[in-house]
């Protein structure tokens, strides 16, 4: 499995051998397969567009938060968890497109990450407690409706609540 | 009473390998020490170490903007890598990292038949059980799952790649000089709660590199998360996966490919 070496072959797609096999490299296949084994990103994300301030500010406050030092609030507060700040990661991706400002990011005592809008008129708060494990609230501000909901991997329920938000930013 | 459908099944598949995995909350104390402890449960079985780099963490989820990866990197680069644990016969193998535990089957040219999904589950889910034993004795916590995933590859050797629709329902292409074939249809997995997972059907041209052989590899998985955390909640996932693995190899291979392939129950 160490052997591996790549080439080039006609149609111009970049083949690796690894074995006895060469795959495509720019193949979507399971990734925990051996066939597509290729040492995997060394990141702890993946970069696609890397280019806004908003996406900066989010990076610097998660680069912080995932530092954090034992004790940090005083008791045995750690760090906030790669999984869950990944995670994070991943709903704000999917359903913030910069219409709304970014989310303050609060860290809680236990290694989870509170996600927080303030405006808008609205109160929204997503504390991601591990990865497919949300508890979403949102407080209307004007009509002092409160929503509270537990999300899993679907997002669609606070993609809504964003589209609000940005509808009156 | 209806009866359960039966599967179709296969005398002799184009398998060449099968994977069954779980990703899990990490212990907050878990260290490179403990993948020490974790192969002291499997070495008998597996021997062989190998390091390799870690996988990155992956779940499958639903609305918003669709299928991008998030767009930004953070935090320092992993410190801790992923553990191969191999048989001595190398067909099968252990990856395990602090939020990783998968176990693959390969086929190795000496062996003889695959050994059964069942089979295979019941090595998968003994071990995720002496894991969660591990973790609970270790860390004082229960092994959390968050996603699971079965995957399935058949390698089907071919003259040329024009003669994919042989063995599999694909536009006819025999009057074509194919030169390369891409194929995927990704399959959104629901219950009465929402998506909780995705079916990915894929299959691709490849070259062997020893006999330098035309091939399809023809690779389908079900990604995505169990009904519940704890190991007793996936068993229904996987079966559930083997199951729409099965009825979706099938559907898609073609007639003659079941007569080649030895399908007992047409």
């Amino acid at each position: 499995m160490s052997n591996r070496t790549a080439s080039r072959i006609p149609d111009g797609s970049v083949f690796a051998a690894d074995g006895d096999r060469i795959f495509q490299k720019n193949s979507n296949e399971s990734v925990v397969s051996l066939w597509g084994h290729q040492g995997y990103s060394l990141q702890r994300n993946l970069v696609v567009h890397d280019d806004s301030a908003w996406s900066a500010q989010l990076r610097e406050k998660l680069n912080a938060l995932t530092a954090l030092p034992i004790g940090w609030d005083g008791y045995h507060g750690v760090p906030v968890s790669f999984d869950c700040a990944r995670f994070a990661v991943r709903i704000l991706d999917a359903i913030c497109d910069g219409a709304v400002p970014a989310p303050s990011l609060v860290p809680g005592s236990d290694g989870t990450l509170q996600i927080e809008w303030h405006c808008c008129g609205f109160d929204v708060e997503l504390d991601v407690l591990d990865v497919g494990q949300v508890d979403a609230y949102r407080l209307n501000r004007g009509t002092g409706e409160e929503e509270e909901i537990e999300l899993g991997v679907d997002f669609t329920q606070i993609s809504t609540w964003i589209e609000d938000m940005a509808a009156r930013s | 009473m209806p009866l359960e459908k039966k599967l179709p099944d296969y005398a002799d598949p184009p398998l060449d390998e099968v994977v069954l995995g779980v990703q899990f909350s990490p212990p907050n104390n878990y260290t490179s020490v403990h993948a020490c402890g974790i192969w002291e449960l499997f070495r008998s079985e597996f021997p062989i170490v190998e390091e390799v780099p870690p996988l990155d963490s992956q779940v499958e989820t639903f609305g918003g903007t669709p299928g991008q990866e998030p767009s930004f990197t953070f935090g320092p680069p992993p410190v801790r890598g992923r553990m191969w644990f191999i048989s001595a016969d190398r067909s099968h193998l252990i990856q395990f990292q602090e939020n990783r535990f998968l176990l693959n089957w390969r086929r190795r040219p000496a062996e003889g038949n695959y050994p059964r999904f069942a089979g295979i589950w019941s090595s998968f889910s003994t071990k995720l059980e002496a894991i969660a034993s591990y973790f609970q004795q270790e860390f004082s916590t229960a092994l959390k799952i968050n996603q699971a995933e079965i995957t399935y590859v058949n390698l089907i050797e071919v003259e040329e790649f024009a003669q994919a629709d042989k063995w599999i329902r694909l536009p006819e292409s025999r009057n074509v000089d194919v030169e390369s074939v891409n194929y995927k249809v990704v399959e959104i997995l629901s219950s009465a709660g929402g998506p909780y997972g995705r079916f990915f059907n894929e299959i691709q041209s490849v070259l062997t590199k020893e006999r330098k052989k035309k091939a399809l590899r023809w690779s389908l998985t079900f990604r995505g998360k169990p009904g519940g955390k704890f190991i007793s909640d996936c068993q229904q996932f996987f079966d559930d996966g083997h199951s729409r693995i099965v009825s979706r190899f099938d559907e898609f291979s073609t007639k003659h490919a079941h007569e080649m392939w030895g399908k007992n129950n047409e």
